[in-house]
């Protein structure tokens, strides 16, 4: 290495830093070293560039840090944080509101047009159709405009619910009852059509599938008008009904 | 952890040597201490941005750097002469270990442009390695390792026994690279 080479390297060379933070590199060091072994020129450059390094590092980095900046940096960040903190839930709490007063109209429109739901009427009805069936079922059927009385004399310990289900896009009351072997799971379900006009009756008749079995019943008496139709599941619909000596 | 606490945790980590950074940088306790508020500010406004933990302190340097550049852009007080009139080395300089007074310092960087102010004040900042300067200025190395020799002249021009009268009076010139 010649002066000319040192001297460059010597103006880049990190004389204070700690071992290992020089950048010039292994084998530039090595050769500088060498050099500077062997000129005395250069080897003094040297000393006095590393004296004025440490000299400048050190008054470099020895500034006083003013009492209680920290606090007072971790105050006014603690600070600016809230208020940023603030402003999101500002925000955030006009929209929740909007939100709310949007669901509470919304909630208010849809809560008008529903009906109040009774639960004690629910409570009252199915304790007394679990009790009295017969006599739940003539409530129902008054309630739904028919005669409070079917046609053929049902076996209430068999009634299971009454409901009411679609038949031709209308609704049409019904009573439903099981079979009293609870093997064969099979029931029976009578349909009430009223003389309304709502139903063109005057076509139905008996029918059988491979799995179910309708019977049509005209109301007579005080049943006049109505027609019964009840749909088992390839029971007879004697099964349903009281023996002779339990009826009335 | 939330943005507030990530910040306190930088603060406590970092506050020291940011100030210091920014008393070089400005000359001013009064400047130090509004720079490094801000630059925390910042950098909770920011915290998304840092994505590797471990090079924190370099992008707390980088953003309070630019907020010094912010505050100095419109205020430039220019005496400017080139880099030319610095010479590169003193010629021989003492071999005893020289005494640097503070003052003496920031008096010198202070004539610095801070183009030549940064790369040197980092320098002696021993953890930025030439690689960290030119990054933080977005320079390449060359001219990082270019600014940082000559600062250095400067500064042992400036601070050499005899130079007391000149360096940090009012009548002292900028030292730039020539561009106004």
């Amino acid at each position: 290495m010649e002066c000319r080479d040192a001297q460059f390297y010597l103006r880049l060379k990190r004389h204070a830093g700690a071992p290992g933070t020089d950048e010039l590199g292994p084998e530039v060091q090595g050769a500088l070293a060498e050099h500077c072994a062997a000129c005395p020129a250069c080897a003094a450059d040297s000393r006095a560039a590393a004296n004025f390094d440490r000299a400048l590092a050190a008054a470099m980095t020895d500034v006083p840090v003013p009492a209680g900046l920290q606090a007072r940096l971790l105050a006014k960040t603690g600070a600016q944080a809230a208020t940023a903190w603030r402003a999101r839930v500002s925000r955030a709490g006009v929209l929740a509101l909007a939100a709310s007063v949007l669901l509470l109209i919304g909630l208010s429109a849809v809560g008008l047009s529903r009906p109040v739901v009774d639960t004690d009427g629910i409570a009252n009805a199915a304790d007394l159709q679990s009790h009295d069936p017969e006599t739940a079922t003539r409530a129902f059927l008054e309630k739904n405009g028919a005669p409070p009385a079917l046609p053929l004399p049902f076996n209430y310990g068999l009634h299971v619910f009454n409901g009411e289900e679609r038949v031709g896009g209308r609704r049409v009351p019904v009573v439903v009852f099981r079979s009293p072997d609870p093997a064969d799971r099979g029931t029976a379900v009578v349909y009430v059509f009223a003389p309304d006009g709502r139903f063109n009756l005057s076509q139905l008749r008996e029918a059988q599938v491979s799995g179910s079995r309708v019977q049509v019943v005209p109301g007579d008496g005080p049943l006049k008008g109505f027609t019964y139709v009840v749909l088992t599941t390839n029971l007879d619909v004697q099964r349903f009904l009281r023996a002779p000596s339990q009826r009335g | 952890m939330s943005p507030a606490n990530e910040v306190s945790a930088l603060i406590s980590a970092h506050y020291e040597s940011l100030y210091r950074y920014a008393y070089r940088l400005s000359g001013s306790a009064a400047d130090a201490e509004d720079l490094t508020q801000e630059t925390f500010g910042k950098a909770l406004a920011r915290l998304g941005q840092l994505r590797e933990s471990d090079r924190a302190k370099a992008w707390l340097f980088r953003i309070l750097r630019n907020q010094y550049l912010h505050r100095v852009r419109d205020q430039k007080r220019h005496r400017v002469v080139p880099l030319d009139a610095v010479g590169d080395l003193p010629n021989r300089p003492e071999d005893a270990a020289p005494e640097i007074d503070g003052a003496r310092l920031q008096a010198a960087l202070n004539e610095l442009d801070e183009a030549f102010r940064t790369p040197v004040i980092l320098f002696y900042f021993e953890e930025f390695s030439y690689r960290d300067i030119a990054e933080h200025m977005e320079l390449p190395i060359g001219t990082v390792m270019s600014r940082l020799a000559r600062a250095k002249a400067h500064l042992r021009a400036a601070l050499a026994p005899g130079e007391d009268e000149e360096a940090g009076t009012p009548g002292a010139k900028k030292v730039t690279d020539g561009v106004p």
